[in-house]
């Protein structure tokens, strides 16, 4: 049995011109709490709709704990969760009747977690949903994807639109709620420090492409920012591993991905002195990654 | 799924509550309180009922999906483990059930309301009965699945929206051309819509064309000025576009006019009355200027013998007015071939409707082809017509029977007891009398008592138990009547052509007048002559005779009139001069005779002379103004009714 909730292979999805997921190789274990991190327009929900079978991939291959989101898709929500970006429930409908709805919709839905999610979210049962802030609304989606007890939770950007208390509130509930049932969680998001907060994988999309996918920690061990001075105007450094350079006259500061000693090596051998290696904080990553490489001044290289 | 079906349910139940507690409220009101709006908007209602309660179905089939769509719930649905199909079933059914839920309650308070209330429903509509309710809500309901799976095609909800409004005109314009011109070829004009634009087509191109052009341009005019987050709003764009639709559409496609109910200060010259078999009622056309204007048409009435209970039967240019045996019921028909009148469709078709006496309900027939000059004969009981070579059961189905009478043939009578029919038809250059079982039309064979070879106009007696044919001898020039008994084969042979004959109610006595101009008493009973007349038992020169018997069959009433023809300038007999009609009362034998009235007229007698009432009053038209009574024994005259409104062009026909 495969240990990855969700694995992709090559997912593509074009709109005319357009390459919206440019061949994704997405593998998420099972357990983990996936934080699929992207630019607004990186195509992040266009890969949980394809992965919830909302849309058809133009290319590629997919299977969500299993099933096949296309062919399988009653079968797999069965089991899958799903929260949409900015989620638009019933206006009409009281708390309570939702949760009756959602009771009388999903076949394994748990009534007494429902009620005792609703009771930690201080969600009124009698309140209509169009008279909820946009953070209890949230509150409510995230009851009503908990309720049944998923095997795998997908997220698309939950904290959008909300303010930073709420965030950080509603992620924090997030990751409580789901550490306690050992539930996987994908989500995507563009806020860098709720991903950092909560997940223990990363996926970086970028223009359509996967260009990071690894746990967290090793991730941050891997990169590093590196300053060092030169005896004279700083040379451009040349190596695929670097992420990005910057700096003018003697001094430049470089964000390595897998930074080692050979590495080091060939810094002091460019005639690098006062070396200082430091660690990165995910935001300083993810900008690396997704920003082009400024322009550094002429000069030699190395 | 029931939790689909509750949602579904929710979301439709207060529109469909409010619109049926509108008009429920409506209608309750104009049951207490009598008609809010008069009877030309009352039209306009009904035609904005027919047309825009389909389109109103398609948009919300349209919206039901839409409308998800645009507000973003539709994510946060497929969240959940059911399948789309079972998502739009739900959508579907529900929504269709609340348009059943609607119809029913509408058509409730409707009827519980007649017949004020329901007349916002059938009013603009001559003869909307059920089939039109029928017709009309399965194209709802039609429209209702087209909007909702046009709209599935579609993501963007409004254009969703747009395309279901696209389609939603055009179907309307389909609709128009059905119910205008399609289905009353094949189901009778009950199912048409009224009209009076003469000339449809221009009309209806000018609409469709700045409809969707302003439809067009005010929707995608409204999206471009719309903030990014437009979807939310979109539903008004589809409202507006809708009311833009319905708002062309009955000014400019319909035209109706509602002529209002007649009443008799509306009645212009009055057609020849004629009196109900059980002489019960006078029936009597008006019309009050050329035929075949909307503005003038001409109508049916029927009255009381004393003039009370005057009441409009049919207000189309009728071609044939014919009481049924039964006299409860008239057959009207008409054809709009010479009347560009209100319906379009320009086929040479008679339209037949049997209309209740009593009430003035309309009950159609199949419509039959053009047959000119012919009215049509019913069976003693009023079960079969005959129409020139159509047959058709007139209870209780309405079914045209495709009864194959010989090419050519004739009805000529029925059997008493309804089960057979005579019909006459020339096979070989000999006329040929025979007869067929009802209703399977299955021949009986030739019928007793041939005619000779030379034998024409074979006419049979209302209870068939006599037939009477005419032949004549070319050298020398002589005619000859015979009567023979189709039971005994007896015969009786009288000198003269068999011109015209009237058989008293019991079948004893035969008058017949002949092309001698002389008239002759027959009595059946015993198959002898038993009176004649000639020019000399009347006041002069009267060429026109007529006799009309009186109920119980005791007395006859004979008319006679002195016409004057002249065919010298166009070859056409052309009637010259009309002498005053007199009136003349007999005995059943011909014995008694005389004369009871001198009518003054420029018409012939048949036109004049109605017939016997029950009470024994004769019924007399008098220069198409008044209807009077006259006492067979005094000679009184009685004024039953009379006509206040000058025709429009009779100053120009010099007639009034």
């Amino acid at each position: 049995m495969s240990e990855l909730a969700i694995e992709t292979s090559g997912l593509t999805r074009r709109f005319g011109s357009l390459v919206a997921v440019d061949s994704v190789d997405l593998q998420v274990p099972k357990g983990a709490v996936y934080g699929y991190l992207g630019l607004n327009g990186a195509g992040k929900t266009t890969t949980i709709q394809m992965l919830m079978g909302f849309i058809q991939p133009t290319a590629g291959e997919m299977s969500v704990l299993g099933f096949d989101p296309l062919r399988q898709d009653v079968a797999m929500k069965r089991a899958v969760s799903y929260v949409p970006e900015r989620v638009q429930m019933y206006d009409w409908m009281r708390v309570r009747e939702m949760l009756w709805f959602g009771a009388n919709i999903h076949p394994f839905w748990d009534q007494k977690f429902a009620e005792h999610l609703r009771a930690r979210f201080e969600l009124p049962g009698d309140r209509r949903i169009g008279q909820l802030s946009r953070g209890m609304q949230g509150k409510l989606a995230l009851t009503m994807a908990l309720a049944p007890r998923p095997v795998l939770v997908v997220l698309d950007d939950p904290t959008a639109g909300l303010d930073a208390v709420v965030r950080r509130e509603f992620m924090e509930s997030i990751v409580g709620i789901l550490q306690e049932a050992g539930t996987t969680v994908f989500f995507s998001s563009h806020i860098i420090d709720d991903v950092e907060r909560v997940a223990d994988w990363v996926g970086i999309l970028h223009e359509g492409k996967l260009i990071v996918q690894e746990p967290l920690e090793e991730l941050k061990s891997a990169v590093k920012r590196v300053v060092a001075t030169f005896p004279e105007q700083a040379a451009v450094i040349e190596d695929g591993d670097i992420l990005q350079q910057e700096g003018e006259g003697r001094q430049r500061a470089i964000i390595w991905a897998d930074f080692d000693d050979e590495k080091l090596q060939k810094l002091q051998a460019a005639g690098a002195s006062d070396i200082k290696v430091e660690d990165c904080s995910l935001e300083d990553i993810f900008v690396a990654y997704v920003r082009p490489q400024p322009a550094v001044a002429e000069g030699r290289t190395v | 799924m029931k939790a689909l079906i509750y949602k579904e349910f929710r979301e439709l139940l207060a529109p469909a509550l409010t619109v049926v507690l509108v008009a429920s409220v409506l209608l309750l009101v104009e049951y207490w309180r009598g008609p809010l709006v008069d009877d030309e908007q009352r039209v306009l209602a009904g035609v904005f009922f027919m047309l825009g309660v389909p389109l109103l179905g398609l948009l919300a089939g349209s919206h039901t999906l839409a409308h998800e769509r645009g507000r973003g719930s539709e994510a946060f649905q497929g969240s959940f483990p059911v399948s789309r199909g079972a998502i739009w079933a739900a959508k579907l059914c529900t929504g269709l059930l609340m348009l059943a839920v609607v119809y029913l309650l509408l058509y409730t308070v409707a009827f519980v309301t007649e017949p004020e209330g329901a007349r916002a429903f059938s009013q603009p509509f001559p003869q909307f009965g059920t089939s039109m309710i029928f017709l009309h809500a399965a194209t709802t309901f039609f429209l209702f699945c087209l909007g909702f799976f046009l709209s599935g095609m579609r993501k963007n909800p409004f254009e969703a929206n747009m395309v279901a409004l696209l389609a939603g005109l055009l179907l309307v314009v389909l609709w128009i051309f059905l119910a205008a011109d399609v289905l009353p070829r094949f189901f009778g004009p009950q199912l048409g819509i009224l009209y009076n634009t003469p000339s449809f087509s221009t009309p209806a191109i000018l609409a469709t064309v700045l409809g969707l052009g302003l439809l067009v341009a005010s929707g995608y005019g409204y999206m471009a000025s719309l903030p990014l987050a437009y979807s939310k709003r979109l539903w008004r764009t589809t409202i507006a576009g809708a009311i833009l639709c319905l708002a062309i559409i009955p000014a400019f496609f319909v035209g109706v006019r509602y002529l209002g109910e007649p009443g008799p200060e509306d009645i212009g010259w009055a057609e020849p009355a004629e009196v109900s078999p059980d002489g019960e009622w006078v029936m009597f056309y008006d019309w009050r200027g050329s035929r075949g204007t909307p503005d003038r048409p001409d109508r049916l009435w029927r009255m009381r013998p004393d003039g009370t209970e005057l009441k409009c039967l049919a207000r189309q240019p009728v071609e044939f007015a014919v009481w049924l045996p039964d006299s409860k019921r008239v057959f009207i028909s008409w054809g709009d071939r010479d009347a560009n009148f209100h319906f379009l469709p320009r086929t040479y078709l008679e339209w037949n409707w049997l209309i209740d006496v009593a009430d003035g309900k309309a009950t159609s027939l199949p419509a039959l082809e053009y047959v000119e000059n012919e009215a049509p004969q019913f069976s003693s009981q009023g079960t079969y017509m005959s129409y020139g070579a159509n047959l058709v059961r007139v209870k209780p189905e309405l079914v045209l029977l495709e009864m194959q009478l010989p090419q050519k043939a004739t009805v000529v009578g029925w059997e008493e007891d309804e089960s057979g029919i005579y019909f006459s038809y020339s096979k070989n250059n000999r006329l040929t009398l025979a007869r067929a079982a009802l209703p399977s039309g299955s021949p009986l064979g030739v019928a007793v008592g041939q005619p000779p070879e030379e034998a024409q106009s074979i006419k049979l007696s209302p209870h068939a138990r006599w037939v009477v044919w005419g032949t004549r001898a070319t050298k020398p020039a002589t005619a000859v009547a015979t009567l023979e008994n189709l039971g005994s084969g007896a015969r009786l042979e009288v000198a003269g052509w068999p011109a015209g004959r009237a058989w008293s109610p019991d079948e004893q006595y035969v008058w017949m007048w002949t092309s001698g101009r002389q008239m002759v008493v027959v009595d059946l009973a015993h198959l002898r002559v038993v009176k004649e007349f000639g020019t000399s038992d009347f006041s002069g020169e009267e060429t026109l005779r007529l006799c009309h018997w009186s109920l119980d069959g005791k007395r006859v009433t004979l008319a006679t009139q002195k016409v004057v023809q002249d065919k010298a300038e166009s070859r056409r007999e052309e009637i010259v001069e009309w002498g005053p009609i007199h009136l003349w009362v007999t005995n059943a034998d011909g014995s008694g005779l005389r004369r009871i009235a001198e009518i003054r007229t420029s018409e012939l007698a048949f036109s004049v002379i109605a017939g016997w009432t029950a009470d024994g009053q004769i019924i007399v038209t008098v220069e198409k103004r008044k209807i009077i009574s006259i006492d067979p024994d005094t000679g009184a005259q009685t004024e039953i009714f009379a006509s206040t409104v000058p025709p429009e062009n009779s100053e120009a026909e010099g007639r009034y």
